[in-house]
């Protein structure tokens, strides 16, 4: 899980954790490519001439974090044997910190006593990520191109993308993708009874043990607009590592950012808090070295995929 | 700045922005180093068989950027001419958010939008780093092989770094030690224990102290509050917070991962407040629980 390689025709899929690996291990398994990629631990940080990034909106995997680990609504057995609810008594039974976990506020307020966990780490700070950015380091690759995915992406971006790179009708693929359910996806909904009903005047508040009674009562969690208030906003832009990633990773687009790994989405696609747009896009790439390289690069870039533009 | 490489002794020192960078740059100019070091741009990616990352403490060194750029008490020009009390009427003329800097606590709770420093950001997110990493990375580039990388604390740099570097040439551990340990950097501000109440200074905590205060606190005394002064309970859990630090803590941890070791080096947690005396200054600086040794598998004796 990961990496996905295409060694035929020299590029990878990177994956962080929650940042669907579901999805590239589904292609894996699809006539069209299985006989094309290599899911292989021995090739797992060989670099390759091209690389699709799969990114997910930092607010968004944080909630999808807790919801996952720390609410854990799923049905048991599970896949791994390693949800709390069928090894303990509480979170802490699987390392989270009791104090730490009780809602999304007081989740949000103690990231970093739960940096061990892959799945709220950084993008930039991972070994996945680390490992798309050692060909240009080490200057192994030339001509690397990049595309970055955001996870709502993947259903119309990721086919035409991966059929690019391997000089085919970008369409091969396309419906199977659009019609494919994770099968441990937790639905999100806007309409939901108030906050009250599980014990807490905002969704923040509620206790993970509430919320798992709502999921139990209406087969749903509160979507990211519901749970991020203004304050939970600025402590997830506050964290230093998350804005990196945004600006080393994000993908710039002509005329203004579309989208921020950063900023908390309503269902409609818009910003919840768009007064931080001028900021994020203000911040400067500081003291980057390879603006020239990946400029050149870029003029031999198909112009719907999306490639980096530093 | 940045990295520094011997190609003859195929070595390198990785020097993040605020952690020593003046102690390389001195050292590849000392007559013992001159002649087997070199700065170049040009091999600046170069993977080296051993690496020295220097690295520093991060409450102490965001506390040092804080004075450094915010409180800004240097002479005037600067040498590059990037200090704020030159340019414009508050630190936002340096490019610091408005809003994000008016006293150290306001400045700690607000890193996120000033990451654009590179003096602020992680060390795992950085290229000198990242490139520091490249045996474990990149195992397929051949130039990787076989190499060992260790840690130097930036309080460690006058005892350890040259018997380091001196390992690496294959030559006695002590030339040139007695000339760097009597270095001195210039632009150094100088810290201090005893000084006037912060009330003097217009607030109850150092940490709450508007950065102009600070500044009059430097004119007064010549010296600036040290970290143990400032950091208060919550500001040493407003640090922890952070993601890509305590990222960086886990990652580097010299001890947990068996470590590149001088007989002489103590442990040191790059997230913990120190006192004077090397002691660590709160009880809520606690060790990460359940945090596994990272990808990092080449920490070796040198």
């Amino acid at each position: 899980m990961g990496i996905i390689h295409c060694p035929e025709f020299d590029f990878a899929i990177y994956t962080p954790p929650k940042c669907g690996s579901w999805v590239a291990d589904y292609i894996a398994t699809l006539p069209d490519f299985k006989d094309h990629f290599v899911v292989d631990a021995a090739t797992q940080f060989t670099p390759r001439q091209n690389q699709i990034l799969i990114l997910r909106n930092h607010p968004e995997r944080i909630l999808s974090a807790y919801y996952d680990k720390i609410v854990c609504p799923h049905s048991m057995p599970s896949k791994y044997g390693d949800y709390w609810r069928e090894i303990g008594e509480h979170p802490a039974d699987i390392g989270y910190t009791r104090g730490g976990v009780e809602c999304l506020d007081s989740w949000v307020r103690t990231l970093g006593p739960h940096v061990w966990d892959t799945h709220i780490q950084p993008f930039l700070t991972q070994d996945i990520i680390m490992a798309s950015e050692m060909p240009v380091l080490c200057q192994v690759v030339k001509n690397a191109h990049r595309a970055v995915i955001y996870t709502h992406e993947i259903p119309n971006m990721l086919m035409p993308c991966l059929n690019y790179f391997m000089k085919r009708d970008k369409s091969i693929g396309q419906r199977e993708i659009s019609e494919y359910q994770t099968p441990h996806k937790i639905t999100y909904s806007t309409n939901l009874p108030p906050p009250q009903k599980y014990g807490a005047a905002e969704w923040k508040n509620v206790h993970y043990d509430g919320l798992r009674q709502c999921y139990l009562d209406t087969g749903a969690l509160p979507h990211a607009s519901l749970m991020y208030d203004l304050g939970l906003q600025i402590m997830i832009l506050n964290q230093a590592g998350y804005m990196r990633d945004e600006v080393w990773l994000r993908r710039p687009i002509e005329s203004g950012p579309r989208h921020t790994i950063m900023l908390v989405y309503n269902p409609d696609g818009s910003p919840k808090f768009p007064q931080f747009i001028p900021m994020i896009a203000g911040l400067p790439l500081h003291g980057h070295e390879r603006i020239e390289y990946f400029k050149k690069q870029r003029e031999n870039a198909p112009p719907d995929i999306g490639f980096l533009d530093f | 700045m940045g990295i520094v490489h011997c190609p003859e002794f195929n070595f390198s020192i990785h020097t993040p922005p605020k952690c020593g960078s003046w102690a390389c740059d001195h050292l590849a100019s000392m007559p013992q180093f001159a002649d087997h070091l070199v700065i170049d741009h040009s091999l600046d990616w170069r993977a080296r068989k051993r690496r020295i990352l220097v690295l520093r403490n991060h409450p102490a060194r965001v506390l040092s950027v804080y004075y450094d750029k915010i409180v800004c008490p240097h002479s005037m020009p600067s040498k590059y001419g990037d200090h704020w009390r030159e340019l414009g009427d508050d630190p936002s003329a340096a490019r610091y958010n408005p809003g994000t800097f008016d006293y150290f606590q306001k400045f700690l709770m607000t890193l996120g939008f000033n990451a654009w420093d590179s003096h602020l950001q992680p060390y795992s997110q950085q290229e000198i780093i990242w490139i520091a990493e490249a045996n474990t990375l990149n195992p397929y580039d051949e130039r990787c092989h076989g190499t060992q990388l260790a840690v130097v604390y930036t309080h460690e740099i006058r005892d350890f770094l040259l018997p380091m570097v001196n390992d690496c040439m294959k030559r006695s551990h002590s030339i040139g030690l007695e000339d760097f340990q009597n270095y001195r950097s210039h632009h150094k501000i100088q810290y201090a224990d005893s000084l006037p109440p912060p009330t003097k200074y217009g607030a109850k905590t150092w940490s709450e102290v508007h950065y102009e205060g600070l500044y009059q606190c430097y004119q007064d005394n010549n010296a600036l509050p040290a970290p143990h002064l400032v950091y208060d309970d919550l500001c040493q859990e407003i640090i922890m917070g952070q993601l890509g630090y305590m990222r960086d803590y886990a990652r580097y941890d010299r001890e947990s991962h068996g470590g590149a070791k001088h007989p002489d080096m103590k442990p040191h947690n790059l997230m913990a407040v120190y006192d004077s005396n090397g002691m660590i200054h709160h009880s809520k600086a606690f060790r990460i629980k359940n945090s596994p040794p990272q990808s990092v598998d080449s920490f070796k004796e040198f």
